[in-house]
């Protein structure tokens, strides 16, 4: 096929699909040979489009079944990401913390009384009281590096949202919580105050703290199951801590919108700045919460999320799922209050 | 959704594939690729030209599957049928396969986007966009598509003109 012939066949074409310009229209009316070409190719292109007989109704509704099946099913052999509360952890930390260094205070006192008199006895109320600070604050301090990190969180944006927010979610046993890179901190802190009441540190001690630490640990991890069950929250208490963290939460008035996707861009825009897990944005006729959540992960923290809202007719809203600067990651997406929100892990 | 786009997934698949049990295989192995992706489907463009990059996707790679197996021949095929069928079904069954031969010889960068042109009627840009090469290629690649169809869909016509003439002569003989 000759140049001239493809340059044809291109305006031939482009003519019989209402894509040629009115010049090449034109040039292709006056001329009979390209318009004799124009009834041979048409004729190609009406075989081509002569209607394909649609499936049985029966067979199509098992096509998109298995469909649905296929992907059902490649979902649920995914592991699930386990969605937590940022609170809750935090939580967490706060008791061991609090745990290990009422701990490390106990045996130094006891430590300091077996060695000596009265004296030692004061010294050993001294350390107890001096203990009791050094628990306020490594904790207040933990909680400083939390928000620190959580302010400088390296907000990868990736992600997309998706299903439903698993009340499950805020009930997960806290098990498989990895040790805070907090810990061993606390763990120093209370080895100095034993330092401190002493002024040397007795090598047993030190054993002692951590095992005992060891053993914090372990039994936390060995409880958390159990806690699940135990400590399930009853619906209406779960239901007044909602509402205090609603009522606690800041709202930030982002102006007049006129539709949710617009709300929603400039909530997105604001993730990394003005809004934190609670806040709720309101521009008088829309609404939207930003959630913040902690992913415990042994996967790729890249893994796109997605929110859908609304079976009918459903949207997808912009989450976001970032990599924090302590390893861990979060996802935080937004979404009117009253919309059911449902968050799915996606293929890998 | 799925519902609703059924019927013209099922038509790309199927002009794609050349055969009803072909383009079905690929029509499900498209439904299920829709599925899995609608999670990446960002809005930003229409649903249906993502879900047709889906199913062209996986229409050909159902193509590919099957270039690894035998078929049988189409005009084997045409021979067993115009022996039962009135003339009437004959020669739309007979068009059909002429269609489906000559689609099954044009490569897969002119069949696609002459399917997604006269198949599911999306414009130059959308086809572009679903096969991700510049507007200006899609036209030359839907002439070329169109140029190099009509000269298979005369070249099968003239076999089974050719084998229509053999079965009336064999006939010619019996009598």
């Amino acid at each position: 096929m000759s140049d001239e012939q493809l340059r044809e066949d291109g305006l031939v074409s482009a003519y019989l699909d209402g894509e040629a310009t009115p010049a090449e229209i034109a040039e292709i009316e006056q001329d009979g040979a390209l318009m004799a070409r124009v009834e041979q190719l048409r004729s190609v292109r009406d075989a081509v489009a002569a209607p394909v007989a649609p499936v049985p109704e029966e067979l199509r509704d098992r096509m998109i079944s298995a469909a649905l099946a296929v992907a059902d099913a490649e979902t649920d052999q995914r592991c699930e990401a386990r969605i937590v509360p940022i609170h809750r952890r935090r939580e967490t930390l706060l008791a061991v913390a609090a745990a290990a260094i009422l701990l490390a205070a106990v045996v130094s006192a006891g430590l300091i009384a077996s060695r000596g008199g009265d004296e030692s006895a004061d010294m050993a109320a001294e350390a107890t009281a001096a203990a009791a600070d050094a628990q306020a604050a490594p904790a207040a301090a933990a909680e400083a590096d939390m928000a620190v990190a959580e302010d400088t969180a390296d907000y990868e944006m990736a992600a997309e949202p998706m299903p439903e927010e698993e009340p499950m979610a805020e009930d997960e046993p806290m098990a498989e919580e990895e040790p805070m890179a907090e810990e061993e901190p606390m763990a120093e802190e209370a080895l100095a105050a034993t330092a401190d009441a002493e002024g040397t540190v007795d090598p047993e001690v030190v054993a002692e703290l951590e095992a005992a630490l060891a053993a914090t640990e372990a039994e936390s991890a060995m409880e958390a199951p159990a806690e699940e069950i135990a400590d399930a929250p009853t619906a209406s208490a779960e239901e007044e801590r909602r509402t205090a963290d609603e009522m606690a939460a800041p709202v930030v008035d982002l102006g007049a919108f006129q539709n949710l996707e617009s709300l929603f861009d400039d909530v997105a825009a604001r993730w990394s700045a003005a809004l934190e897990d609670g806040a709720t944005a309101d521009s008088g006729t829309c609404s939207a919460t930003v959630h913040e959540r902690e992913l415990e992960l042994d996967v790729e923290t890249e893994r796109p999320f997605i929110v859908t809202v609304g079976a009918e007719d459903p949207r997808i809203f912009d989450g976001r799922f970032a990599r924090r600067s302590d390893g861990t990651a979060i996802i935080i997406y937004a979404a009117p209050p009253d919309c059911e929100i449902e968050v799915r892990e996606l293929p890998g | 959704m799925l519902r609703l786009h059924h019927d013209q997934i099922h038509a790309i698949c199927r002009r794609l594939a050349g055969n009803d049990a072909d383009g079905q295989d690929a029509t499900q192995e498209a439904l299920i690729a829709i599925v899995r992706g609608l999670p990446h489907f960002h809005g930003t463009a229409k649903f249906s030209t993502w879900a047709y990059r889906v199913a062209t996707n996986a229409a050909l790679d159902e193509l590919r599957r099957r270039s690894r197996r035998p078929v049988p021949t189409v005009i084997e095929t045409s021979d067993r049928f115009a022996g039962t069928a009135t003339a009437d079904d004959s020669t739309a069954v007979v068009t059909r396969l002429d269609l489906d031969a000559a689609l099954a010889q044009l490569p897969e960068e002119f069949r696609a986007p002459v399917v997604l042109r006269d198949v599911a009627g999306c414009d130059y840009a959308e086809i572009g966009s679903i096969l991700r090469i510049p507007a200006g290629t899609v036209r030359s690649r839907i002439a070329r598509g169109r140029a190099r169809l009509a000269e298979a869909m005369r070249a099968n016509g003239g076999n089974h003109h050719d084998a229509a003439e053999r079965r009336n002569d064999e006939a010619s003989d019996h009598e």
